[in-house]
């Protein structure tokens, strides 16, 4: 007994020391909370775009995307009632490019939500059944693969017409296959685990296994490519705005806002500038998550 | 040997499908977009014998199925129809157009694998470092940053503002080297940032892991070998193989960002056609493009594979699988 509180003590001023002494240091700080920021730094910057392309235009009480007038045409950088200046129609910029970004915002989540419904439930088709399901289904999706993305998402797009909802079709199109790759491979893993080994044993149907037992553990593995398929997604879907194929003006998206901008650069390239800016940041904080996934779930 | 060309053949025969399935595909989607080609391209003085010459002379009174085997035979043979726009031959649109692309490709693939490899390397020595922290994030820009939006930005800066190079008007290789390296230089610098970010990342991964966990990194350290010997001729040699099934698939995504490129800096090659072709619905020339690229990314995957085969020792002497 005597020895104890000498010996606790001891152990826990040893301990302590290093942690007290980093603890006030900036460096110390940093290392202790970097993995939390990395994470919560770039969900953040998502978040507050996100908020203000939809709450924006109403919250800070700017000017409509449309229906500028002429005489205001191509104001430059802080100029009086516009923020970021005008488009070569008198359009508010800052206006048109939050409800431009609704567009991208969208697309980007419907589509990987849709993409990974769909291109999961054929992964997992595909690896649990296997045989000859699994080649032809394999085989259909190394047709796809062998389009170009972007060139089959501009077939797509303008053979359904252009709007948002007919992008969004082509898109899901491109993501199928990843998903269904990705959830085949899972599903082969997860399929000679023992509690499947388990069901199959009770007499479980393959349906009830397949529903219940794989496809929740291939969940985490589609969650964890999440971010990097929103951000992609978000960069094809600009690029076809940008070609013309996708959402076209006077409706604001962030890709034909730059097409547009891009042909006066000469003269204002803020034009270019602040889509491009916008489309940037939120694309880069995607991607900053999906490697902090990457890292933490990741394989 | 024997072996190798077993294996090759195979891949040959599997590769069929996914070419017919292609062009097949992309033929019905194409044709079917087009709706009724004669009133859109004759327009409102279309008579009903103009339009009928019109549907005779583009074949267009068979059936959709029909036309795509007739589409086939005859591009078999290399003739692939004639533009609906421009009543030129579609091989000769695209044999035109053909060399500014490839230019474009192969010098971009160069700049970002003449970047890629060398940094990556270079990061691999001293990983979580200096030189690997600001590498992964010049990467990670390069990962996020839309390639037309780079572009826009470099031809401002350097074409606009600067004067460095020439911001339009595209020089024939054969006319003048340095005046077609000045117009292409842009274009094949923005197309690479995105492929040098992609190569960086996947280079450094597959190095370090190896340096971390590998038992012949080891042997060779304890060893003595000097630090660059052994990242060059162990280490590096050994990443070529995941590197080259990775070049092989990407020449698709190249050839899609010249679409964009083309168009940011007005170059007049194959994505500039394709994508005035499609928004104009001049279906003979999207579906010629369409066969030509994906021919030529089927072959790019084939010759991955066999440059796989032939370089990996262990297919080649036939040990595994």
């Amino acid at each position: 007994m005597a020895l104890l509180p000498n010996a606790f003590p001891d152990d826990i001023a040893v301990q302590a020391q290093p942690r007290l002494q980093s603890a006030g240091t900036f460096r110390g700080l940093v290392r202790r909370h970097s993995g939390k920021v990395a994470l919560w730094g770039p969900v953040t910057i998502f978040g507050l775009i996100v908020l203000a392309c939809f709450l924006g235009p109403w919250l800070f009480n700017l000017p409509a995307y449309s229906d500028g007038s002429l005489s205001q045409a191509n104001l430059g950088l802080g100029a009086p009632g516009h923020l970021f200046g005008t488009d070569p129609l008198g359009n508010d910029l800052l206006s048109r490019s939050f409800v431009g970004g609704r567009v991208s915002i969208e697309v980007g989540l419907g589509v990987t939500l849709a993409g990974a419904l769909i291109g999961s439930n054929i992964g997992m088709f595909a690896g649990y059944f296997g045989g000859r399901v699994d080649t032809i289904i394999m085989r259909l999706i190394d047709v796809q693969l062998a389009f170009p993305a972007l060139i089959l998402a501009l077939l797509i797009s303008e053979y359904l017409g252009p709007s948002e909802f007919h992008e969004g079709i082509a898109l899901t199109v491109l993501t199928i296959p990843n998903y269904a790759r990705l959830s085949r491979a899972a599903t082969l893993r997860i399929r000679e685990r023992e509690f499947v080994i388990a069901a199959r044993i009770m007499g479980a149907n393959r349906h009830h296994i397949s529903i219940r037992h794989i496809y929740p553990n291939i969940i985490p593995s589609l969650i964890t490519i999440f971010p990097i398929t929103i951000a992609i997604v978000m960069l094809v879907e600009a690029a076809l705005s940008f070609l013309g194929a996708g959402i076209r003006p006077p409706a604001p998206s962030w890709g034909n806002m730059i097409a547009t901008g891009q042909t006066i650069i000469q003269t204002t390239p803020i034009d270019v500038i602040v889509p491009g800016a916008f489309l940037f940041v939120t694309v880069f904080s995607l991607n900053l998550i999906g490697e902090q996934l990457r890292m933490r779930f990741g394989r | 040997m024997k072996q190798i060309l077993q294996l090759i053949g195979r891949r040959v025969i599997q590769l069929v499908p996914v070419a017919l399935g292609a062009t097949f595909v992309s033929f019905i989607m194409v044709n079917l977009q087009a709706g009724n080609v004669a009133l859109g391209i004759l327009g409102n003085g279309a008579t009903p014998t103009s339009i009928a010459q019109f549907n005779r002379q583009y074949g267009l009174n068979h059936a959709l199925l029909y036309r795509y085997f007739a589409w086939l035979w005859h591009a078999l043979h290399g003739n692939f129809g004639q533009s609906y726009e421009t009543q030129q031959s579609v091989y000769s649109e695209i044999s035109q157009r053909f060399p500014v692309t490839l230019e474009l490709v192969i010098l971009a693939l160069l700049i970002a694998l003449l970047t890629a490899i060398p940094s990556s390397i270079l990061v691999a020595r001293r990983p979580m470092k200096f030189v690997d922290w600001t590498t992964r994030s010049v990467a990670m820009v390069g990962l996020s940053m839309p390639n037309f939006v780079l572009g826009a930005v470099l031809l401002f800066v350097f074409a606009v503002k600067i004067h460095l190079v020439p911001s339009i008007g595209y020089v024939p290789i054969t006319q003048s080297l340095t005046g077609n390296l000045k117009i292409m230089i842009l274009p094949a610098i923005t197309l690479a940032f995105g492929f040098f970010a992609t190569y960086t990342r996947i280079l450094r991964g597959d190095m370090i892991d190896q340096i971390m966990s590998e038992e012949y990194v080891q042997t060779a350290k304890s060893k003595g070998l000097s630090e660059f010997r052994i990242l060059i001729r162990h280490v590096f040699k050994n990443s070529i193989f995941s590197f080259i099934t990775v070049l092989g698939t990407n020449l698709g995504v190249l050839i899609g960002g010249s679409v964009v490129i083309e168009q940011v800096f007005s170059l007049t090659g194959m994505g500039n056609l394709l994508q005035s072709s499609v928004l104009q619905k001049d279906a003979p020339v999207v579906q010629g493009l369409v066969a030509v690229i994906c021919v030529a990314v089927v072959t790019a995957n084939l010759l991955t594979d066999i440059a796989y085969m032939v370089l990996d020792p262990r297919i080649r002497y036939g040990s595994a699988t």
